[in-house]
């Protein structure tokens, strides 16, 4: 097994994922004995961590038809998930960018809109 | 059950599995060599900054040297003489990159009963992580007579040099006195340090 593999393995663990939220909530919980200078290896571990918690958020909200435990379970499956989650998250940014584009521009019907529609004058 | 309950229960699954808590529970990393106990640390920021300094004086020493070449000049040089096209190499990569995406797609929209599929899609992610491996493995061997590359690689041997302790009783203690110790010492152990040094370092430049 690979260092990543290990390091994913303790962060997806309910272990550390308690230790992680105490840490966050009450002042003198320390995940490392180094306060400071950290690792790349903690930076790494420090990464997994917020993205395992971010999961494990997920599946409580039942946010994802396709996020289970098993998808947490197998690093493969869960590589799979975050790059396709990423893409969803892309996809709705970019919508609300151009929603909020269009909502800036004065327009005489906003819900059919092309460049014909946009009053340049102002 | 309260909360400490939960974190030792937890903890005792984790030591269960026997996994090694060290790799992240300080910033050092210990390993074994020669039947004897070693470890590399982190930098100070003494000892980074001189790393970064001698790295410079390295830069200054190695472009003076003959042959001494970029990796923009040796990758065209290596096309004009047809030994490799890293370009192509490369080129591939973005192909395989592009394949892998398409896989972790339809693997990612997979229900957890559908064994099959969930199987046959993460195979095929396997193979293509393997090739995207050995290409990035080849491309480094080729180019590793560059500038860049002997810099990087002096950075990470002065900093082993510096950060690697060996157990001496109850004491951690230096173990080379000069880099040119280190340059001449035993290479079973330089490596390993050297290795473990880089993992402790990962995202940190």
């Amino acid at each position: 097994m690979n260092i990543e593999t290990k390091i994913r393995y303790l962060a997806k663990s309910v272990y550390f994922q308690n230790l992680y939220n105490s840490a966050k909530e009450i002042n003198g919980v320390h995940l490392f004995e180094n306060h400071n200078n950290f690792s790349g290896l903690q930076v790494l571990f420090l990464f997994w961590l917020r993205i395992y918690e971010s999961l494990y958020t997920d599946i409580g909200k039942k946010e994802w038809k396709y996020l289970d435990e098993n998808v947490i379970k197998n690093d493969i499956r869960c590589d799979a998930f975050l790059y396709w989650r990423g893409q969803i998250y892309d996809q709705k940014m970019q919508q609300y960018k151009q929603e909020e584009q269009i909502g800036k521009l004065k327009l005489k019907d906003k819900s059919n809109v092309n460049t014909f529609n946009v009053d340049f004058q102002g | 059950m309260d909360s400490k309950e939960t974190l030792n229960e937890s903890f005792e699954d984790l030591s269960k599995e026997n996994f090694d808590i060290s790799l992240i529970s300080d910033n050092k990393m210990c390993f074994e060599a020669n039947d004897l106990l070693y470890r590399v640390r982190m930098p100070n920021q003494g000892e980074q900054s001189l790393v970064e300094h001698k790295r410079d004086l390295m830069q200054l020493e190695y472009m003076k040297q003959e042959g001494c070449i970029t990796k923009k000049q040796l990758i065209a040089q290596l096309k004009t003489n047809k030994v490799i096209d890293i370009e192509l190499f490369e080129e591939t990569k973005a192909t395989l990159t592009k394949e892998l995406k398409k896989y972790w797609f339809m693997l990612a929209t997979k229900d957890s009963t559908d064994n099959t599929r969930i199987t046959e899609y993460s195979d095929k992610i396997v193979k293509i992580q393997d090739k995207l491996q050995d290409l990035a493995l080849e491309i480094s061997t080729y180019t590793a007579p560059c500038l860049e590359n002997r810099l990087e690689k002096f950075y990470v041997e002065f900093m082993t040099y510096l950060c690697t302790e060996q157990r001496v009783g109850e004491e951690w203690k230096k173990v080379w006195n000069s880099f040119d110790e280190f340059i001449q010492a035993d290479t079973s152990l330089t490596n390993k340090a050297v290795a473990h040094q880089t993992w402790l370092l990962i995202n940190r430049k």
